[in-house]
């Protein structure tokens, strides 16, 4: 019994000190383990955040993303692969924080799993364990989400900056453009647009729209790696470009304005002679330095070189056969500095005949001149009574068989027809050019021009005078009623009638109503007396 | 294995900016709320960091301070 009641205070004794152990332990040290302990996990957590962050843009490269949406790039870092970056970062937060959790808890859980012995003393650090995962569950997750909060403030307000600054390097470079008067049309289609179509030079790839957006500000990387710039500022202007509407190539010039100017006549009233004569005496007029001339176009360098080779060889040109040619481009660098690109469309003159094919030419919705051509040749009044002097030149003059009477009205309906012909147009010049003025007088005496009067004003002179002699009153008077600028010319394109000589072509009154009609754009034609023998 | 594809270098330092930004306003953040709030109590708190700043700052903005 003795015995029974020492083992029995042994235990109670024992079980007493066991009890002061855990108390002392949940009184002193629990409290202070538990502090921190949380203290240390919302710091791991920040840690882990960090360490996540550096996985993923540090030492590591993040999930790959391929070019994607409208454009064959790759979106800029801000707009794509940054929330990429920022969905893996968390996910790989999650799986950090998730392994550390189990790790305590883990450990926590073997404190109670000791051996049967030792689970006597450890088991109040496992509920220790267990207690700094619980009080700490909420401070981690609100720093998680705290953290990733910031984080995604950071990446939002970056690709903010980023598109504030995309949009205004596009607002600059178009104020740009329209402080320049530069919009883009195409030579083929003739359809104005915004943007053209630019091939990376690299792999082809075509860019429907290379301006700073969420591919790039200044440049965006091609699906093949190849940086392209953004901005017509960096040299987007060289890359490979073409027509949005129609595909076709394009060479831009966009720091020049370019200015439209149709040469309308039927068909034989010698159109493209006019045109080519007109950059033959230009090209004399380079001579001098007062006046630079290029082609952006090589075709257009090919006909001029072709052309001024056929006048040097006395050789009539052949007649243009395109219903819708290209335009035939034309840089101008005149010595006050100002630049123009000139587009001229010389199209068949059986495109006049008929309206249909002509309403498709939508240059003429911004057209800034019109040269209207007329053939003296196709006027009755001129081949009639001379007939017998006719005959002998005819095979020669090649008389246009469209009066232009007719030529004139299809004009004007298409001009009506896109909108430039409200009342009276203003703003247009209207050129008309009496051309073959060589071969008047080779017809007869009355046929040629009246001698210029003195003091003759730009609404009467000898041309006007000419016409209504002719009986072309009703053609001066719809001139007259529908621009409100007018002025008459005459010219030879070749100089004199094309015989079978060699001698060269001399053009003779061509450039005056080029020149005339590009004086309100700024653009002077200063005409040398050598270069320009006679203005109308 | 196949090695990972090479990073383009623009891309890199985009990627070091954003851990940068966020080191650095993490920093400032904390900063901020353990000078206002003493060493602990900031460190504690540090979770609500960004939330106490915005706070601040849009109470700044109304004109009605009642951050303390």
């Amino acid at each position: 019994m003795p015995q029974l009641i020492a083992v029995l205070a042994i235990i109670g004794v024992v079980l007493y000190l066991y009890y002061l152990f855990v108390t002392w332990f949940f009184t002193s040290i629990a409290p202070i383990a538990l502090t921190f302990g949380c203290l240390g996990l919302s710091v791991t957590v920040v840690v882990l955040y960090l360490r996540a962050m550096g996985e993923s843009l540090l030492w590591g490269t993040g999930p790959q993303v391929p070019p994607s949406g409208a454009q064959p790039a790759f979106r800029q870092y801000f707009f794509e692969k940054a929330f990429r970056d920022y969905q893996a970062v968390f996910r790989r937060n999650l799986e950090l924080n998730r392994s550390v959790a189990l790790a305590i808890g883990r450990a926590g859980g073997a404190l109670f799993t000791k051996t049967s012995v030792l689970a006597v003393f450890t088991w109040p650090m496992g509920v220790v364990f267990f207690g700094v995962l619980f009080l700490s569950a909420i401070p981690a997750v609100l720093t998680m989400i705290s953290f990733g909060v910031f984080h995604l403030i950071v990446v939002l307000c970056t690709a903010g900056i980023m598109l504030l600054l995309a949009g205004s390097f596009r607002l600059l470079e178009t104020l740009l453009l329209l402080y320049r008067r530069v919009f883009l049309a195409c030579p083929s289609c003739y359809k104005r647009f915004g943007l053209a179509t630019h091939a990376c030079p690299g792999c082809g790839a075509e860019h429907s729209a290379l301006v700073p957006g969420t591919y790039g500000i200044f440049r965006r990387r091609c699906g093949c790696g190849q940086l392209l710039p953004t901005l017509y500022l960096f040299g987007r202007a060289r890359l490979p470009s073409s027509c949005p509407h129609c595909s076709r190539p394009l060479h831009l010039v966009l720091d020049a304005r370019n200015l439209h100017v149709p040469v309308v006549g039927g068909p034989s009233a010698g159109k493209t002679s006019y045109l080519m004569a007109t950059m033959v005496q230009l090209d004399r007029c380079t001579a001098d330095g007062s006046l630079a001339m290029s082609f952006p176009d090589a075709l257009n360098q090919r006909l001029f070189a072709a052309a001024r080779e056929s006048f040097q060889q006395g050789e009539v040109l052949l007649k243009s056969a395109d219903l819708s040619p290209h335009a035939f481009r034309v840089r101008l660098d005149v010595s006050a500095g100002k630049r123009s690109l000139l587009y001229v469309y010389d199209a068949a003159g059986e495109l006049y005949q008929g309206r249909e094919t002509l309403r498709a030419h939508e240059y003429y919705a911004y057209t800034h001149g019109v040269l209207f051509l007329v053939d003296p040749f196709s006027l009755d009044a001129v081949r009639g009574p001379n007939e017998q002097e006719f005959s002998r030149v005819e095979s020669r003059v090649k008389a246009s068989v469209e009066h232009p009477q007719f030529v004139y009205d299809r004009m004007i309906a298409t001009l009506r027809e896109h909108g430039r012909l409200n009342g009276r147009i203003g703003g247009i010049r209207l050129a008309v050019v009496l051309t073959k003025s060589d071969a008047l007088m080779a017809v007869g005496r009355e046929t040629a021009l009246p001698p210029a009067r003195p003091a003759e004003g730009p609404t009467e002179n000898r041309v006007r005078r000419w016409l209504r002699e002719r009986g072309e009153d009703n053609l001066v008077r719809c001139f007259e009623h529908d621009f409100r600028e007018v002025e008459y010319f005459h010219c030879s394109a070749l100089g004199r009638l094309p015989d079978e000589s060699s001698r060269p072509f001399q053009p003779d009154g061509v450039l005056a109503p080029l020149s005339w009609l590009l004086e309100p754009y700024g653009i002077r034609l200063d005409l040398p007396a050598a270069a320009e023998k006679e203005a109308a | 294995m196949s090695s990972p594809a090479p990073v383009h270098p623009d891309v890199r330092v985009y990627q070091c900016l954003i851990f940068l930004i966020v080191v650095a306003g993490w920093s400032f953040l904390v900063a901020t709320e353990m000078r206002e709030r003493g060493l602990p109590f900031g460190l504690l708190s540090h979770p609500l960091a960004l939330f106490h700043y915005l706070r601040y700052r849009i109470s700044n903005w109304s004109g009605d301070d009642w951050y303390y």
